[in-house]
């Protein structure tokens, strides 16, 4: 049976890195071969994120790649964005559904089984699970959630689940075997010399393809 | 829109311990419309209190705004969103929404004219005083530089900044429908008579 490789999410983030905008990750993710983008940011005021995010709905409409917006419902339906994703201290998955109708994405973050059965049950479209290897883009002091744990959830719950934390050029086969159905990754394009090289060779690797990969692409000090 | 409030109600958890309570005792004493304006809360946060204080102003017949966040201000069924200066565009919250009331926050002529083009229902216009929370970042815009943009509008302009309620008769009579303020409520050691001295100034609340 031919099973779809998992997708590539690429979440832009100006925190870790300043020389690009979020914008400009966009565009370099895009057009190495993200299938979605995830506009991740704290502290923009909301006019200018706003525009932010009208700009890069525009690229991933073109390009036909999903648009989600990081916590920011409102944002989310002011830039037509595809949907939302929410963490555990933003708005709950039902308000964000009244105000965003059915037709839209609406994914939330699980740190456990029970939390992202309870969150398939609130109507959430998609999982975020992890962080499943250790992580620095954030402060996360729990330790990572691991390969095996990954594969429990999406096999015991029917929405589509997505792996984060930690996902490298290196470690990114080793989780392959757990079936997730995408990825996401933020230091493994943002923090590279090349996002757009990066993003090409983590959608290689997803396809089961590891013999153009240089894994010798330069991190970027933080 | 007809505003039906001259006294707006800035909230700010950081100035005292217990909002609620005085929020509550604001509304008992006939305060007309409370706006939410914290910053540094999560969704979820925001999402609890906004409840609370939708609830508040429901049962006094007291308008609520939002800050900022146009999704809590649906999710917490407000009357309307108050939009600061380099916040959500006015003209496209308007296209969207247009029964929900928008407030916007200007510091010039220039963007309180905007703001009307735009379909703002109202602006708080600051600071008119020189206050703490301004100190150092915007210069006082004095009362002249209100009467401007209160005859320059004709949507209801809003004296906000170091606002109290001797100085508040002073911006009616330079044009400004009403005052919003914070401390001078909040802080007050007797906010009753703090409020019906502002209705007294402002010829009603």
């Amino acid at each position: 049976m031919k099973r779809e490789s998992p997708f590539l999410c690429v979440i832009t983030d100006t925190t870790i890195q300043t020389r690009f905008s979020h914008l400009d990750l966009a565009k370099f993710a895009i057009r190495g071969g993200a299938d979605m983008i995830q506009l991740r940011e704290k502290k923009m005021k909301s006019g200018e994120l706003l525009e932010t995010a009208s700009a890069i709905q525009k690229l991933c409409k073109e390009a036909r790649v999903t648009f989600i917006v990081n916590d920011r419902v409102d944002i989310a339906l002011l830039s037509g964005a595809d949907g939302v994703h929410l963490g555990q201290e933003d708005l709950p998955i039902e308000y964000a559904r009244k105000i965003l109708g059915k037709g839209k994405t609406i994914g939330e973050t699980a740190g456990s089984l029970e939390q992202a059965i309870q969150l398939e049950k609130e109507g959430a479209d998609y999982i975020g699970f992890g962080h499943v290897f250790p992580t620095r883009s954030k402060d996360k002091p729990s330790p990572a959630k691991g390969v095996a744990e990954l594969e429990r959830i999406s096999r015991s719950i029917s929405i589509p689940v997505i792996a984060i934390g930690g996902i490298s050029h290196a470690n990114l086969p080793s989780l392959l075997v757990a079936r997730p159905a995408g990825i996401a990754v933020i230091q493994a394009v943002c923090g590279k010399d090349n996002p757009e090289e990066a993003t090409r060779e983590l959608k290689s690797l997803l396809m089961g393809d590891t013999s153009n990969l240089s894994i010798a692409q330069r991190e970027v000090s933080p | 829109m007809s505003l039906s409030f001259k006294l707006y109600l800035i909230t700010d958890r950081k100035a005292i311990p217990d909002q609620t309570l005085v929020l509550e005792e604001a509304l008992n004493s006939g305060v007309k419309a409370v706006q939410l304006r914290e910053k540094d809360l999560s969704g979820r946060e925001l999402l609890h209190l906004g409840k609370k204080i939708r609830s508040l102003t429901r049962n006094h017949q007291a308008q609520f705004f939002f800050n900022e966040r146009l999704d809590l201000a649906l999710s917490t069924e407000a009357d309307g969103i108050h939009c600061p200066e380099e916040g959500l565009p006015v003209a496209q919250i308007r296209e969207r929404f247009p029964k929900v009331a928008i407030g916007k926050s200007v510091h010039s002529l220039r963007k309180a004219l905007e703001a009307e083009k735009d379909g703002a229902d109202f602006v708080t216009f600051s600071p008119i005083f020189s206050t703490p929370s301004k100190e150092g970042i915007l210069e006082p815009q004095g009362l002249e530089q209100l009467a401007l943009v209160a005859s320059s509008l004709k949507i209801p302009v809003f004296a906000l900044g170091g606002i109290t309620p001797e100085r508040a008769k002073e911006c009616v009579k330079h044009g400004a429908h009403g005052v919003a303020v914070i401390s001078a409520i909040l802080k007050s050691n007797d906010v009753p008579r703090t409020v019906s001295q502002f209705e007294e100034a402002l010829g009603g609340l």
